[in-house]
């Protein structure tokens, strides 16, 4: 019956809530185990997801590789100055990132939240032909509907 | 503890409530407060059975409003923040042990009255052993026997009740049939103004232990009865008090009174009732016993769940399956902190522990005050309960300001600065950990 109440308090210290708040992201065992592959291993694997109604195809990647891809992403934009500051910030995120996931698993607590994807193609089952591509996908784990192993392009 | 519905009556949490503050707080502390003040410590009893009461319900109708295990730490994280819950959590868990200590050596003392030529550590370790020994039989023996303690307890002092009316109608011969009651404000107040207020730390003393019962509040049939069981056991308290401590006031002069013996056995030591000091010193010491055990019970308890919360290293949530869900590692930090006092107790020149005593009174008294001031946050638009609160802020300010102003235990009090101090050092350092785990914003 240990309780974990280490967010009862935001980050000044005040109560927050009377509530745990749920840290288990998603309930399918699949899903978590494609996560810890790509997460844990460095595993990239092509999948399409459902997520809330849209379909998104693309590689399955690690927060690590997608931080270093944004930040390199950045740093090729045309305006030099902004692009220094943005590739700055992501690499921030990055080592705060690092910091977090240490920290969890010192304390036993592997919880991610979001859902990583490269070169990812995303359609609207509504309009066939309005589809879009992206290099780099975030999403939430518990926004995923479902997952399959195909890749359209 | 663990359950929200229990099956106590309002009237079955009174009993347990006046048997578990029953202790050596009132057999002995009384007559320092005596010796201070005289005769008005009376009014010091009354004063501070208000001040408990106001306590008691600010904690009640929180439970009430939220029932919770982790009872005025966790009202205080609501109220104030982390480092309130932590610091409440702690600060009851230090003066817990700092007044078992000082149970366990009064309890030696009173053993010596039979056993003089035995050494106070013998007698000291004996008790501790019997104490943990208690403890380790579990939640069922230990209400058992707390029962058949409170009993003894109470009839103890409607012995000397009945004793010393009988004394003072002129029914037991005795050498000394005068009678002291006072009737000049100088015969009142010998001490003064400064002696009453000294006085009432000594009287609070005697009230503590209601945490207990607010936490155990949680087990009542009725939640909306918790007032109720905490006003008839205040006012029975107040009346036990206040008949019996007047009653040995009134039989002998104030200067007979000292800190090494109750004021009750002080009281019919002329009276030729050559059994009573033989019986009251067992009493009394079954009494300190009791709520040395219960202390020891809550405070083992108290640490894992302070544990559980993550206020304290994991370790000492950790409890047994072999030993009726004990949490041994807690019982043994209790033990140790119970060493520590014992043998600073022993190795320091005698008054040092005196002062350590005191402050672990003032310290309870802090977690006092921060109970009512984590209600006026939770139990908003009451402006009765509002009014009453800051009564009873008063109060307490009062006690603690109070031992300011006798010399003797003066030092008590920078000793529990002292304590607050520590906490407060760790608390800071603290800050940085909740700081780092409490990150609600997810990277990955």
């Amino acid at each position: 019956m240990t309780r974990k109440i280490y967010n009862k308090y935001n980050e000044s210290g005040e109560f927050m809530s009377n509530k745990k708040q749920d840290q288990v992201t998603t309930d399918d065992a699949l899903l978590d185990m494609l996560l810890s592959l790509v997460e844990e291993d460095g595993v990239e694997l092509a999948v399409t997801l459902t997520v809330n109604g849209a379909v998104i195809s693309g590689y399955l990647i690690g927060a690590s590789d997608y931080y270093e891809g944004i930040t390199e992403s950045a740093l090729a934009l045309q305006d030099n100055t902004l692009s220094k500051i943005i590739a700055k910030k992501f690499n921030d995120m990055k080592n705060a990132y690092v910091k977090q996931k240490q920290n969890d698993e010192e304390n036993n607590e592997k919880t991610p939240t979001f859902i990583h994807m490269k070169n990812a193609t995303y359609f609207k089952l509504d309009k066939q032909d309005t589809s879009g591509n992206t290099t780099w996908w975030r999403g939430r784990i518990s926004s995923v509907d479902a997952v399959s192993f195909d890749y359209f392009t | 503890m663990s359950s929200s519905s229990g099956d106590l009556k309002w009237w079955q949490l009174s009993l347990i409530g006046i048997g578990c503050t029953i202790g050596t707080g009132y057999f002995l502390g009384s007559s320092i407060g005596i010796s201070i003040t005289g005769a008005s410590i009376v009014f010091s009893f009354i004063l501070g059975a208000i001040g408990t009461y106001l306590v008691y319900n600010a904690l009640a109708k929180m439970t009430a409003k939220d029932p919770q295990q982790g009872s005025f730490s966790y009202y205080a994280g609501v109220a104030f923040g982390r480092w309130a819950e932590f610091s409440c959590g702690w600060n009851y868990w230090c003066s817990n042990i700092l007044i078992m200590g000082s149970q366990l050596i009064a309890l030696s003392i009173l053993s010596r009255f039979w056993f003089p030529a035995i050494p106070l550590w013998i007698f000291a370790a004996g008790y501790a052993v019997l104490s943990i020994l208690v403890v380790l039989t579990g939640t069922k023996g230990f209400d058992k026997l707390e029962n058949l303690f409170a009993v003894i307890k109470f009839a103890a002092i409607l012995m000397f009740i009945i004793l010393a009316i009988a004394a003072l109608m002129g029914w037991i011969g005795g050498d000394n049939d005068q009678t002291n009651l006072p009737t000049t404000r100088t015969e009142l107040f010998p001490g003064g103004l400064k002696g009453f207020w000294a006085s009432l730390i000594y009287a609070f003393y005697a009230y503590g232990g209601i945490e207990v019962i607010g936490i155990m509040s949680l087990q009542l049939q009725k939640k909306e009865d918790a007032p109720k069981a905490g006003k008839v056991m205040l006012i029975a308290l107040a009346i036990v008090y206040v008949l019996s401590i007047g009653l040995s006031v009134t039989m002998v002069s104030v200067d007979a009174f000292h800190e090494e013996e109750s004021p009750f056995v002080t009281a019919l030591a002329d009276y030729n009732l050559d059994f009573f000091p033989h019986v009251f010193n067992g009493a009394i010491i079954i009494a300190g016993f009791s709520t040395m055990t219960a202390a020891l019970f809550g405070v083992t308890n108290l640490l894992a769940a302070i544990a559980e919360d993550g206020n304290a290293p994991s370790l000492f949530a950790k409890k047994s399956k072999k030993l009726k869900d004990l949490p041994i590692p807690s019982l043994a930090l209790a033990t140790a902190g119970l060493l520590a006092s014992i043998i600073t107790a022993l190795l320091l020149p005698g008054k040092i522990y005196e002062y350590i005593t005191t402050a672990a009174g003032i310290l309870l008294l802090y977690n006092w005050f921060f109970i009512i001031l984590s209600s006026f946050k939770i139990i908003k638009d009451n402006l009765l309960h509002k009014v009453f609160s800051f009564v009873g802020l008063a109060l307490i300010l009062a006690a603690i300001s109070g031992t300011m102003f006798e010399k003797s235990i003066r030092p008590g009090f920078f000793v529990s600065l002292l304590f607050v101090l520590i906490i407060g050092l760790v608390c800071l350092r603290m800050k940085k950990v909740w700081k780092k785990s409490n990150n609600d914003i997810r990277y990955y």
